[in-house]
């Protein structure tokens, strides 16, 4: 299960409101590379994978995206504080606001709403953690386009450390997937899903 | 039953009284009796965590106390039949 601890893993102090910046930022909560769609994919895959240490980095990781999310829609939170209409319109964030107003909504960039489309749970383990490692790519990739398209050093620097978690999540699910080969056989990796065959005795 | 499923029901015990009691407060901030409430089990919660993760490991990742070896990744996992 899970406590809720009342602080932000990195802090988030964004003084200047930026409804058009908010706009792109938003897809890292519900877009298809985004946080949420990160830790519902590995806390789903959890579940059937065998080996504790891969457990171990898909259970923390999952909770860790947890705490990006809150991230996330804490830099949206403050990008659309005290927004006037004139703001809102001259940010193209009005396509937004008729929807969501000031609230935060899990979407993407283009506006299309997070679904669990946007990841697998294929329980098979090299199947789920190539799309992981790839997972993590896909948002570092992301967070450089955000970070090519705003100025700000308030909002750079909390998507620089989201930026560097990714980094960070792929070696980590590099190494898991070592650890899986490393328990089949080296001849034939796909003779054997650990997830669901059983050894014969 | 074995003494740590016990001692980890007792845990889930304590810290479903706290958090239900915090759900009341949080819509009842001043209730004397609801806070006196919350206050005892926080008490018998933290002594009880404190003689699970010293007798069978750590709860939290920041309450491993094995200096020699990562225990957080040892088995069972909570969804587990044997957890």
């Amino acid at each position: 299960m899970w406590i809720y601890e009342k602080k932000l893993q990195y802090p988030v102090k964004i003084r200047r409101p930026d409804p058009a910046a908010a706009k792109v930022i938003i897809t890292q909560l519900g877009g298809p590379d985004g946080e949420l769609a990160a830790s519902m994919r590995y806390l789903s895959q959890r579940y059937s994978m065998p080996f504790k240490e891969v457990i171990g980095v898909l259970n923390d990781i999952g909770t860790e995206e947890l705490a990006h999310l809150e991230m996330i829609s804490a830099i949206v939170h403050q990008l659309t504080r005290n927004m006037t209409i004139e703001q809102i319109k001259e940010a193209g964030f009005d396509t937004y606001f008729v929807d969501h107003t000031a609230g935060i909504y899990p979407q993407a960039a283009s506006g299309t709403p997070f679904s669990a489309k946007f990841f697998q749970s294929k329980g098979d383990a090299i199947t789920d953690l190539v799309e992981d490692m790839a997972a993590e790519q896909k948002a570092r990739t992301t967070y450089d386009n955000i970070l090519r398209l705003v100025d700000d050093p308030d909002i750079k620097e909390p998507i620089k450390f989201l930026r560097e978690r990714e980094i960070v999540h792929f070696q980590r699910f590099g190494e898991a997937l070592r650890i899986v080969q490393d328990n089949l056989d080296s001849r034939n990796f796909y003779a054997f899903n650990p997830e669901f065959d059983r050894p014969r005795r | 039953m074995d003494s740590r499923k016990e001692l980890l029901n007792k845990i889930r015990e304590l810290e479903f009284v706290i958090y239900d009691t915090g759900l009341y407060l949080n819509t009842h901030p001043t209730d004397q009796e609801a806070l006196r409430h919350y206050h005892c089990h926080r008490e018998l919660l933290e002594a009880a965590i404190d003689e699970y993760i010293s007798c069978y490991g750590p709860l939290t990742m920041d309450s491993v106390l094995s200096k020699n070896k990562w225990t957080w990744i040892e088995k069972p996992w909570p969804w587990e039949l044997e957890a």
